[in-house]
């Protein structure tokens, strides 16, 4: 084979930069970056900008609840949630994110309100209970009438590591301390979980041992 | 010794007639080199024959991949046709079977996809196993089709590291036990959690038990399992493997399997050197609860060991599996021909140990081994695979079989990913 002189040609930074961004999103990959970075070459000025502003609105008018840690928008916070008296102060339910709160409130079966701990204990990603929302949780079970607490974390090892440190940190606390029941699919995420599945799950909850 | 103790209900030639099962159709898209292939697959016995590199290994993988979707060297990455991943946008792989038993035929399908999603650059690849069309999950395929694979590198698992024979053994068991493999992998997520938390507990000087106690369960929830499993799969391969053993070696040598679980509830290994190798403990017999609770004990009074090194120092990922014959340990003492009548007869025994649980006997897949063996286990081999429905073999030199065997056997060239099927023949 001849030796090739010609120079190769690269991607340009700015469009190679847009990829790299792209493909750090999870659930992308490198083909689908560069997929949709052409896409946004070729689309109108408009469309970008509406992205691009869409996204720094979310980011500038979104927080996390102070009270839950359930997203929120900077007028409300607390959450819509945690200040609805409609709702039975008597029971929350720990999530591992604002996602399954989202699914769980689309069962309409749990009247009372939640804590969303952003994120479960996994060692091998260094995240440990003091990474969780956990002080904060033990600080609203002194502050708030709360008499049960529904652990609602996923069913794979991480959840029920999470599930195991809840229930022996709330064990002395006096309030009562169940689980979802079995059923949800096992190393499942409680986000996929379908609606009825998950409603009896939530009802059919069991005291922690 | 030891003739006394096999129970006459297992002897293969008190068994009933054995259940056909075969592969009657084979399908491969861009599976290794093959990027297109199409085959219907003959009873008896199959001879895959073609010069180096041209594809004969692939396809007895694609069958026995087919059997446990868990690939035999490395990654499932490495399955999907290298020009497939170069030019498609979405490569895929798959392999489609039509299976025959003893009531109907069963489709089976296994797919590997490459995902959209995925953090980082690696695409993820989405494995999914179909039979008759329908999802199922990656163990349902042991109870439709099984295989036993000998490979040239085989002949090392005597002398070879212990990983070898430990990853042996789960593939083993893994064929028959549909629970095994969920539950190795659901130990070697614990095992590696448990050894992350031990490290920063470690390095920290920061210990906290509430947090290990969930691990530590874990683990031996999951491992006694594991031993239990292994050590009763043992027992039962080596009923038959000593048989065949003695048959092979002309009633010389006595094979013993011994099964040495890293965490032994039973005895300390090194009492169980004094007591001489032959003594057969039998560890199946204990239960799993049992087990559980004596090892979590240990793991306590392990506990500052553990956290020190940020290791797990026990458990069934150390595990050990030796040959044992006449009293000595053939990995480390044993000839090298000694080491191959050891392989020989355990690979024989998984024949009818697999027919044992299954009540099917297996497809026999064996690549390139005859080259590895010298006349006589040659015959003794062929002549114990007439038991089996179906078995493919390959070669690079027919003269490998003799004159008989070949006459009585499909022959089909392997060129560059194609199969050529003389039509001559019979
Ligand atoms: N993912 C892949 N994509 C394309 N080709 C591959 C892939 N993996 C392996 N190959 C190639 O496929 C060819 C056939 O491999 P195979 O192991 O089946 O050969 P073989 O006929 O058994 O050869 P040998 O007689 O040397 O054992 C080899 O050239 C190998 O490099
Ligand atoms: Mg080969
Ligand atoms: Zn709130």
């Amino acid at each position: 084979m001849r030796p090739n002189t010609a120079q190769p040609v690269s991607t340009p930074r700015p469009v190679q930069k847009a990829i790299d961004e792209l493909s750090r999103l999870p659930g992308i990959g490198p083909k689908s970056a560069s997929r949709l970075a052409f896409f946004l070459l070729r689309a109108k000025q408009e469309q970008v900008e509406d992205l691009a502003n869409a996204l720094l609105e979310m980011r500038a008018n979104i927080r996390f609840c102070q009270n839950c840690f359930h997203i929120t928008t900077e007028d409300r916070d607390p959450c819509t949630i945690c200040i609805d008296p409609a709702r039975d102060a008597q029971i929350l339910c720990v999530v591992e994110d604002p996602l399954d709160v989202i699914a769980l409130e689309k069962t309409r079966l749990h009247k009372g309100k939640y804590h969303v701990l952003h994120g479960s204990i996994s060692p091998v990603d260094g995240i440990g209970p003091e990474d969780l929302r956990i002080r904060e949780l033990m600080g609203r079970i002194q502050r708030e009438p709360i008499r049960e607490v529904i652990v609602a974390t996923n069913p794979n090892l991480s959840g029920q590591a999470t599930a195991m440190y809840l229930h022996q940190q709330l064990q002395n606390t006096g309030v009562r301390v169940t689980r979802l029941a079995q059923g949800l699919p096992v190393g499942g995420d409680l986000e996929y979980a379908d609606e009825t599945t998950l409603a009896r799950a939530l009802e059919g909850r069991r005291e922690m041992s | 010794m030891g003739g006394t103790r096999l129970p006459s209900q297992l002897l293969p030639s008190c068994l009933p007639p054995p259940h056909p099962v075969y592969i009657r159709h084979l399908s491969l898209t861009n599976f290794r080199n093959y990027r297109r292939l199409e085959v219907s697959l003959p009873t008896g016995a199959l001879i895959l024959v073609g010069r180096n590199a041209q594809g004969k290994t692939s396809i007895l993988e694609a069958i026995h991949y087919l059997t446990s979707a868990s690939s035999l060297h490395g990654t499932d990455r490495q399955l999907l046709n290298w020009l497939a991943v170069r030019t498609d946008a979405n490569p895929f792989m798959k392999i489609v079977a039509e299976v025959v038993t003893a009531h109907e035929i069963r489709k089976v399908d296994v797919r590997l996809e490459t995902s959209d999603g995925g953090f980082g650059k690696e695409r993820p690849l989405r494995k999914t196993v179909l039979i008759n069309g329908v999802r199922k999950q990656v163990g349902e395929l042991s109870r439709v089709v099984n295989a036993v694979l000998f490979l040239p590198q085989d002949m090392a698992l005597v002398e070879g590291a212990p990983a070898l024979r430990r990853r042996y053994l789960d593939a083993l068991i893994s064929q028959v036990d549909p629970d095994y493999a969920p539950t190795l992998l659901e130990y070697g997520k614990v095992l590696t959690q448990r050894n992350a938390l031990l490290k920063q507990f470690g390095e920290s000087g920061r210990s906290d038990e509430s947090q290990l106690q969930f691990w530590d369960v874990q683990l031996c929830q999951h491992g006694a399992i594991l031993i239990n499993k292994r050590a009763r799969a043992l027992e039962e391969l080596e009923l038959y493997a000593s048989r065949l053993h003695r048959d092979l070696t002309g009633g010389l040598d006595y094979l013993h399997l011994a099964y040495q679980p890293n965490f032994d509830p039973v005895v300390q290994a090194s009492e169980q050197l004094q007591f001489g190798l032959t003594v057969p403990i039998q560890r199946a017999r204990l239960a799993e609860a049992q087990m559980m609770t004596s090892m979590q004990a240990r793991l306590l009074e392990l506990r500052a060991e553990e956290l020190a090194r940020g290791v797990t120092v026990i458990g069934p990922h150390r595990d050990e599996l030796r040959f044992i014959a006449s009293g000595v340990d053939i990995g480390l003492y044993g000839s090298r021909g000694q080491g191959r009548s050891a392989v020989l007869a355990l690979k024989l025994a998984e024949l009818q140990w697999i027919h044992a649980r299954t009540d099917e006997y297996p497809i026999l897949l064996l690549d390139e081994v005859l080259a590895e063996l010298d006349s006589q286990r040659r015959r003794d081999l062929l002549e114990r695979t007439g038991v089996v429905q179906q078995s493919l073999m390959t070669t690079t030199d027919l003269d490998g079989f003799e004159p008989a065997f070949r006459a009585q056997a499909r022959i089909w060239q392997i060129h560059q990913g194609t199969v050529e099927i003389p039509d001559h023949k019979r």
